[in-house]
């Protein structure tokens, strides 16, 4: 758009300098057309060809008309006539160049001129009307650049906002960065962690083959360990039947054994026998040998060996029965008593069996009966059960409404404490009551005050009447002055009388007949004047007495304060004085009348005395001019001691403030009660009397005489220094402390007073002085009327106090720590400290409205400032910008 | 540019939750802060006005306000229960003569219409010493078992060894999730 734009303003704009160019060379054109048609013409001319020359040079003409005709519309066609000159160009150059074919190229040139004009007149419409639409175009193109700028304008806002995004995503993208790292590690991580697990996977997968194999190893070995067993077991048997077979065959060996000896036992018995018969044979064998009767013999006596044989085997063999009787008998008497055992042991076998019978049946019983108890048992239990449940129920019922007691206890423990409360809220009420009775009282002691307070202010009416009097003494004294400066007037008079009196000297001359009686005259004039020079001695002794004073007052100033009130004394004293030297020199006055009348009258008699009139009114200039000097260095004398009272009070300002104690509330001096107020007073009193501690220290039996003030504060010896200041007020801060004492009673008109009284007594005023003590009476003014002098004391001294207390004071540190957090943090959470901060500083609900919105309106892009106020009662600093 | 941030704040993290540390002086609360915020104990002086933290915990953010507990400044919580979506409120376990006081101000603050939705949280702090007063004591003497409308837990605690605070958490980021 804005290319084609600017395209069009430049070709609209090259225009006008084109114009120029191209009107030049439309205009130098025909002029080389006409001398380049003008210019062949003559040697190209064949005579045959003359009209058809003149006809190419009319068409040339007209051509040339034509081209002007051109150039005119070229001039009024604005835009692309170059091309035209171009064209123009061209047709010169085929104009030149086909002379000889002019008609066919005029007809072509006039078809293609008119072609071109109508191409002209259709693009010069075109032109025109693309004109129109570019206007239109451009209004279009202006709109569309006002909604441009203004959606421009958006998104720069948009950009902004783009910018602040694109930095928060960059930030972000900061903070991918490391995360998206710390995940590549931790994927790496990962990765190799499972690699580990697969390894360790393929390890356990190992170990379970291994541990299976080894599985399948016990088995086989616990299998053979069970067939060796099972052989073990085997031979044991085989060695225990091996045993018994040894142990078998021992007992038949033994059974052989004793076998074997019986055997031999009875061979042997047998070879007994058997060796008897053989020797019996033998017997028989050697006896057959023998004769007849030996034979007999023999025989006989083999016969009794046998018989006694025999008999010995009876014997034995009785003895054999018998022994085998005897066992037998034995044997049977075993059997009948093992058959009496057995048939004992039957019996009690079957006894046995019938026990164990019962025994069975018993313990069936005894089962049976114990089945039964079981269940019975069983029964009394689950009863037990069921009583303990009801029981638990019934006790949870109890714990219940124990619980309910012990809150209906707590709730009356409540209510004992809230009637405690109440108590206390009554014990407190009667606290206030007491409080309020303790104020009553302090009010009546107030009212007290304010009756010492009168007695005061009665003292300083007394102590105003005494300055009056004094007033009306000054007023004699400036009146005794005032006769002065007419005596002077006369002492004038009298010169110019003296002057006449010149004159009449000549009369005098000539009355020098009656001198000499005169001179007798003159000799008790000259007593006369001697008596007068006499007393004009006095009165410079006087005088002299008088400057001593002055130097010893002087001094005084310069030594210390306390003697500045003995200075005002002696000044009074001086006054005093004064006023008696006054009348002294009115006496005198009086006197030097007396003789004036007398010289006038010896005047009139002789002008002789005028020399000493002279000399006399020259003595009385002097006595005069010393007297006002006198009277000018007692002002001085005094403006320097006010300007050291000044000072001194200062001092004593200065002092007094940071010294200043908090004054008791019970302290039952009426004085008291008006010390800050004495202390603001003291600036009042600044164009007085001098005031100090010490002073009052050292004159107080002058200020005794002067002052009730100071009897009445004289009984009040443990007062603090304001309270001296306020009391050792000398005789000229009367006014002012009177003012200060009327003050107490907030009477603005009372301090306006003093500020007229010192202002009305000239003597005590400087100029300075005076605009001082007027300002703070008038600082005074302002503050009597809105603050009640209690508020005031309060003010004045517990304003340190308070300081220091504030340090401490929790409520204060939370509001400091607040406040402080309130100004330093950011507007959104800056919100949520509205409600604290004016519940500090008590704002009211339009004020904290007021704070919500500006904080909105801070934290917000658009919408308006909400309203804070103008003038004075605008609440926001103006825009220094 | 403020403005900027805490809309850009808005749009990413999620909203902060609101939750104020009450309870008398002493009891701990000013450690719980720190102890939740840094994890350590720190030492600590009488709070005379407020610490405020950012708490983290499993996703959530908490913005923790402790107010001081003591006497004169206790007037001035209410400035700052509006949006509250918790309460903790701490015990000093061991303190068996203010807990009469405690269960006052946890009374007066429930009463609160600002603070009729937010959830309730007791520390029964200081369980690490010896004779301190058991959960369900400090339960009876707070009259938690009287409370409606209302939903609390309480846990035992100790802000010096960090016990019994990840339950406490855990429970109150729980039910916050739930309540929203």
């Amino acid at each position: 758009m804005f290319a084609k734009l600017k395209k069009k303003i430049e070709t609209d704009g090259g225009a006008s300098p084109g114009k120029i160019g191209r009107a030049e060379s439309v205009t130098s054109l025909p002029r080389a057309g006409s001398t380049q048609n003008l210019g062949p013409s003559p040697p190209g001319s064949v005579t045959s060809e003359d009209p058809s020359i003149r006809d190419v040079t009319i068409a040339s003409e007209e051509t040339a008309r034509l081209l002007l005709r051109k150039t005119e519309q070229c001039k009024k066609l604005e835009g692309n006539i170059s091309d035209l000159a171009a064209l123009i160009k061209d047709k010169g150059k085929t104009i030149e160049k086909l002379e000889a074919a002019l008609k066919q190229q005029e007809d072509v040139t006039n078809k293609k001129l008119q072609e071109q004009k109508e191409e002209f007149q259709k693009y010069r419409d075109k032109l025109v009307e693309g004109y129109q639409e570019d206007k239109l175009k451009l209004d279009k193109l202006i709109n569309t650049e006002e909604a441009l700028t203004a959606t421009t304008k958006e998104l720069e806002v948009k950009s902004r906002q783009c910018q602040a995004a694109e930095t928060q995503v960059e930030k972000l993208t900061d903070e991918l960065g490391p995360l998206k790292q710390r995940l590549a590690s931790l994927e790496a991580e990962n990765v190799k962690l499972k690699e580990e697990v697969n390894e360790r996977s393929e390890l356990v997968m190992v170990l379970t083959k291994e541990k299976v194999a080894f599985d399948k190893r016990l088995d086989e070995l616990n299998n053979e360990m069970t067939n060796k067993l099972n052989q073990v077991s085997k031979l044991e048997e085989q060695l225990s039947d091996l045993d018994n077979e040894h142990k078998t065959y021992m007992r038949n060996s033994d059974i052989q054994r004793n076998k074997s000896s019986k055997l031999l036992q009875e061979k042997d018995e047998h070879i007994g026998t058997l060796q008897e018969r053989i020797q019996t044979l033998e017997q028989r064998v050697s006896n057959s040998s023998l004769s007849g009767d030996d034979r007999t013999a023999a025989l006989e006596v083999e016969r009794t060996k046998l018989e006694e044989k025999l008999e010995e085997a009876r014997q034995q063999l009785t003895e054999v029965k018998s022994s085998w009787s005897d066992k037998i008998t034995h044997l049977e008497q075993q059997i009948s008593h093992l058959n009496t055992k057995i048939v004992e042991d039957s019996e009690e076998l079957v006894s046995s069996q019938r026990n164990t019978e019962q025994m069975r049946e018993k313990f069936h019983k005894q089962i049976e009966d114990l089945r039964e108890k079981l269940e019975e048992a069983e029964k009394r239990a689950f009863e037990n059960l069921e009583v303990s449940s009801t029981k638990d129920t019934q006790y949870g019922k109890q714990i219940q409404i124990l619980e309910h007691e012990i809150n209906t206890q707590k709730l009356k423990a409540m209510d004992n404490e809230t009637q405690l409360r109440a108590k206390i809220s009554l014990l407190e009420s009667e606290l206030a009551e007491l409080e309020r009775a303790r104020q009553a009282e302090t009010n009546e002691a107030k009212v007290k005050r304010t009756h010492f307070e009168e007695e005061s202010s009665r003292f300083m009416d007394k102590e105003l009447k005494l300055e009056e009097q004094i007033r009306g003494l000054e007023g004699k004294i400036s009146e005794q002055q005032n006769e002065l400066s007419k005596k002077a007037e006369e002492v004038a008079g009298l010169m110019q009388r003296v002057e006449e009196l010149n004159s009449a000297q000549d009369h005098i001359s000539s009355l020098e007949g009656s001198v000499a009686q005169a001179e007798s005259r003159r000799d008790e004039f000259e007593r006369h004047l001697k008596s007068s020079e006499t007393e004009k001695e006095k009165l410079l002794e006087r005088n002299a007495d008088l400057l001593q004073q002055i130097q010893t007052l002087k001094s005084n100033h310069s030594e210390s304060k306390l003697e500045l009130q003995r200075v005002i004394d002696l000044k009074t004293q001086t006054i005093e004085a004064l006023q008696k030297a006054e009348a002294a020199m009115r006496q005198r006055l009086d006197s030097l009348e007396r003789q004036i009348d007398q010289t006038e009258i010896v005047k009139a008699e002789s002008g002789l005395y005028s020399e000493r009139i002279d000399e006399m009114t020259a003595t009385i200039a002097t006595l005069q001019a010393q007297l006002t000097e006198k009277n000018r260095m007692l002002k001085k004398q005094e403006q320097t001691l006010k300007d050291l009272r000044v000072t001194l009070q200062r001092e004593l300002k200065v002092q007094a403030l940071p010294n200043d104690e908090p004054s008791e509330p019970s302290a039952p001096s009426t004085h008291d009660s008006t010390q800050p107020i004495g202390i603001g007073s003291a600036g009042s009193r600044l164009d007085g009397g001098g005031a100090s501690p010490n002073m009052y220290n050292s004159s107080s039996s002058l200020q005794y005489q002067n002052h009730h003030m100071y009897h009445h504060q004289h009984h009040h010896p443990n007062m603090n220094q304001s309270n001296f200041v306020r009391g050792s007020s000398s005789p000229p801060s009367f006014p002012s402390t009177s003012s200060s004492s009327s003050s107490n009673a907030t009477n603005p008109s009372a301090a306006v007073l003093a500020v007229q009284s010192s202002a009305a007594s000239p003597h005590y005023g400087s100029s300075s002085s005076q605009s001082s003590s007027s300002s703070a009476v008038v600082s005074l003014h302002a503050q009597s009327p809105s603050v009640p002098s209690g508020a005031q004391d309060s003010l004045t001294a517990h304003t340190s106090s308070v300081k220091r207390d504030l340090d401490k004071d929790v409520n204060f540190l939370y509001l400091k720590h607040v406040v402080l957090k309130f100004m330093l943090s950011r507007e959104a959470e800056a919100i949520q400290l509205i409600k604290a901060v004016s519940m500090l500083l008590n704002f009211s609900h339009q004020e904290q409205q007021l704070i919500k919105d500006t904080l909105e309106w801070k934290m917000s892009w658009f919408g308006h400032r909400p309203p804070l106020g103008k003038g004075q009662k605008a609440k926001v600093i103006p825009p220094t910008l | 540019m403020g403005g900027l941030l805490s809309y850009f704040s808005g749009l990413f993290g999620s909203k902060e939750r609101r939750i104020l540390i009450l309870g008398l002086d002493g009891a701990g609360k000013t450690t719980i802060l720190y102890r939740l915020q840094v994890g350590e104990v720190v030492t600590t002086i009488p709070t005379i006005g407020f610490n405020v933290e950012t708490v983290t915990y499993k996703n959530l953010k908490f913005q923790v306000w402790d107010l001081g507990g003591q006497t004169s400044i206790r007037p001035y919580w209410r400035c700052y229960y509006s949006n509250t979506d918790a309460i903790i409120y701490v015990v000093d376990s061991m303190d068996r003569d203010r807990i009469g006081i405690s269960k006052q101000e946890l009374c007066s603050m429930l009463e609160e219409d600002e603070l009729k939705k937010s959830v309730l949280v007791v520390f029964a702090n200081k369980q690490d010493i010896e004779g301190a007063m058991t959960v369900t004591e400090v339960a009876n003497a707070l009259g938690l078992p009287a409370l409606k409308n209302r939903k609390y837990q309480i846990f035992k605690t100790s802000a010096i060894k960090g016990e019994g605070l990840d339950e406490a958490m855990e429970w109150l980021s729980n039910t916050l999730i739930q309540a929203k």
